[in-house]
Formats: structure tokens, C-alpha cells, sequence
């Protein structure tokens, strides 16, 4: 899952993750959606640009496999 | 011992950041602030879990790392830090919060934000209701107890007010107007274009070139090394400091910087306190 906060300067982008992606998505510019979400340094930056989110792949997995196997 | 106070001056406040010069300053009392506001300004932030059950694909040490890097609002009049507090850190309403985390998911997964944390006290809530904590697979639980506290950015970087926070030194240009020959390169003083930052322009009534924007200017001393007749001299101001202090969320600025001020008074009046029979 996104980071809570940037693990450089402890601001708190865990918010911002998932309107980033929606800019990002709708054809906006990676340098003008920063500015939109006011991410100035390259730190936060950084966070957003390399984020890999598979957390899905494992919800996806977690609800075919491990929920035959532990009947909760 | 007969330097003028110094003073605040406020360049620009937007939203969670602040840029302040402190002026009749010293490094000493620049540096003592921006540590106080790093590591010693109290704020509230998630420090104790009772995981009563959890069965969603986050781990249990994973989801509380996560929920204790959200950043609470905080009421410092309000609350005692946990060892200064009447119930000597056990735990009372004058020292901790209850926080309660219920999610269930029913037939398709489900996010779980911040906003869904139910608070005990209203003063103590997360700043923002968008923070994603976990994600559930259907049929998934959970349920977590929190205690949120005061503590200190030193013990733990939860406990940080401030994240962006430092300081630089006010830029001195001096020009020597005897030695300067105004040296053109395309039709530009040369110092000016040789500025990576732009902040140096050119006076329109006598022709020589000034810093325009000291607040930008990194001191690179581009503008020192370009200059052939050694006309420009620059220097650190070390009585001015531009300081930048960027917020969490938690506290507001104005209360970081003066929480931080009162902080370093109380340890100079208990260093003195300490000494006293020297004096």
C-alpha cells in the first residue's frame, strides 16, 4: 500500500496517492498534478513517481486462495 | 551583550508552510530553535494497540505502523505529556485518547481510510480523512483499540510536528563601485547572467547590478567567481536566518514556532536554575 508519509521528510502524502493517480489518469501532466497537490519537493516527489501498488493483486489472490483455506 | 532583540518577520504564510526571517539573531539560537521544532515540540500521535482482530491481507505490525504515522490533530493546552501527567504515565483522560477502528467488509473488498477511525475526544482526530490504512477482501474484519498520546519527535518520527524545517542564512551583496567596470556579455551584465538562481538584476539609475531577490539566493557565489576585478563581495549574514518550517497537519505553525520558543526558555531558565550558585 502508498506510504503514509514521505520517508525522507515525514510530510504526510498518503492522502494524496490516490488523487494523484486520478489526475494522473485523466491525461494531466506528472509536473502540473504536483503542483495541483502541492508536492514541491523532490523527496514527496519521488514517492508518488516510483510507487508500484499491488496491495489489489493480494486482495484479489487473498479472496480466490486464502479464504477456501481458512474459513473465517 | 547589548544586541538589539531579535524578532520574527513573516515573508510568507501559505497553508502549512511558513517562510520567516529572524533578524538580531545568532546561529546558536537559529539552530536551538529549528532542533526544538524537530524533536521536542509535543504532538499527538497513535502509540499503543489492542489488535482484537484482524483478518485482512495487511499484517498486524504493518497496519500499526501505518495508523501511527497518521498525524492527529493536537490540543497542547489540553492535554499532559504522559510523564508529566498527574497519573504518571498509566494513562488518564488528562494524557490519552481512545481511538476505535471497526471496518467490515461485506461481499467486495473495501478500503479502509482514516476517516473511518472513531475518536473518544474530538479535539484528537486525524487531520484528514483520506489516508488509506488497509485494504479488505470480502468478508475481512477489523477491529483495533488505539491510544494516542503525547510525545516527543525524538522518541519517534510519529511524534514530529514539522516535517520540512530549516534555516538559511540571510545573503550581504557588497558591490566596490571603484573596481566594478560594469563587463558585459551580450548586451547583460555578467555577474547577473552567471546567476543560476536570477535573483541578482541591474540597477536601472546607476548601472551596477544588486541582489534583487536575497531570499531566493543560495550564496553560490557564482557572481563572486565570474567577476574579474573582485568587485563583488558576498556573505552570509550569520544575525539573520531564513528560516522554513513546513507543518504536518497537527499544530498549526504560529503555535509550533512559539511552543518551540517557550520550550528553549524553560531549558535556559532550567540550565540557570542548575548553575545558580556559580553566577
Amino acid at each position: 500500500m502508498y506510504p503514509i508519509r514521505c520517508f525522507t521528510c515525514g510530510a504526510p502524502i498518503g492522502d494524496k496517492f490516490e488523487k494523484f493517480k486520478k489526475l494522473v489518469d485523466s491525461g494531466m501532466p506528472v509536473n502540473k498534478a504536483f503542483e495541483e497537490l502541492r508536492i514541491t519537493r523532490y523527496c514527496c516527489r519521488r514517492m508518488l513517481l516510483t510507487h508500484v501498488e499491488y496491495i489489489d493483486d493480494i486482495v484479489e489472490l487473498d479472496m480466490l486462495y486464502m479464504k477456501k483455506k481458512y474459513k473465517r | 551583550m547589548n544586541s538589539p532583540n531579535p524578532f520574527v518577520e513573516i515573508v510568507e504564510l501559505k497553508g502549512l508552510s511558513i517562510r520567516f526571517i529572524l533578524k538580531n539573531s545568532n546561529t546558536a539560537f537559529a539552530n536551538a530553535l529549528r532542533r526544538i521544532m524537530i524533536s521536542e515540540v509535543p504532538v499527538m500521535a497513535i502509540s499503543d494497540f489492542a489488535i482484537i482482530n484482524n483478518t485482512s491481507p495487511i499484517f498486524d505490525e504493518i497496519l500499526v505502523h501505518r495508523l501511527s504515522l497518521i498525524p492527529l490533530t493536537t490540543d497542547l493546552d489540553g492535554f499532559n505529556l504522559p510523564e508529566k501527567c498527574v497519573c504518571k504515565g498509566i494513562g488518564c483522560s488528562r494524557c490519552q485518547v481512545t481511538l476505535i477502528l471497526n471496518v467490515k467488509a461485506g461481499d467486495s473488498p473495501v478500503t479502509v481510510y482514516s476517516r473511518d477511525i472513531v475518536s473518544s475526544d474530538p479535539r484528537v482526530i486525524p487531520i484528514n480523512g483520506d489516508f488509506p490504512i488497509a485494504k479488505l477482501s470480502a468478508g475481512d474484519e477489523i477491529l483495533i483499540e488505539m491510544y494516542a498520546r503525547l510525545g516527543r519527535g525524538k522518541d519517534n518520527a510519529r511524534f514530529q510536528p514539522v516535517s520540512a524545517c530549516a534555516y538559511k542564512y540571510f545573503p550581504r551583496i557588497v558591490i566596490n563601485t571603484s573596481s566594478c567596470v560594469k563587463c558585459t556579455n551580450n548586451g547583460i551584465l555578467k555577474c547577473v547572467s552567471e546567476c543560476p538562481k536570477g535573483v541578482l538584476d541591474v540597477n536601472v539609475e546607476t548601472g551596477y547590478p544588486y541582489l534583487r531577490d536575497p531570499l531566493n539566493c543560495s550564496l553560490c557565489k557564482a557572481c563572486v567567481d565570474v567577476c574579474e576585478y573582485n568587485a563583488i563581495e558576498l556573505k552570509p549574514d550569520d544575525t539573520s536566518f531564513i528560516f522554513y518550517v513546513e507543518s504536518t497537519g497537527s499544530l498549526p505553525l504560529h503555535k509550533i514556532i512559539y511552543t518551540a520558543a517557550t520550550i528553549l526558555a524553560e531549558k535556559c531558565d532550567e540550565f540557570l536554575s542548575k548553575i545558580g550558585g556559580f553566577r
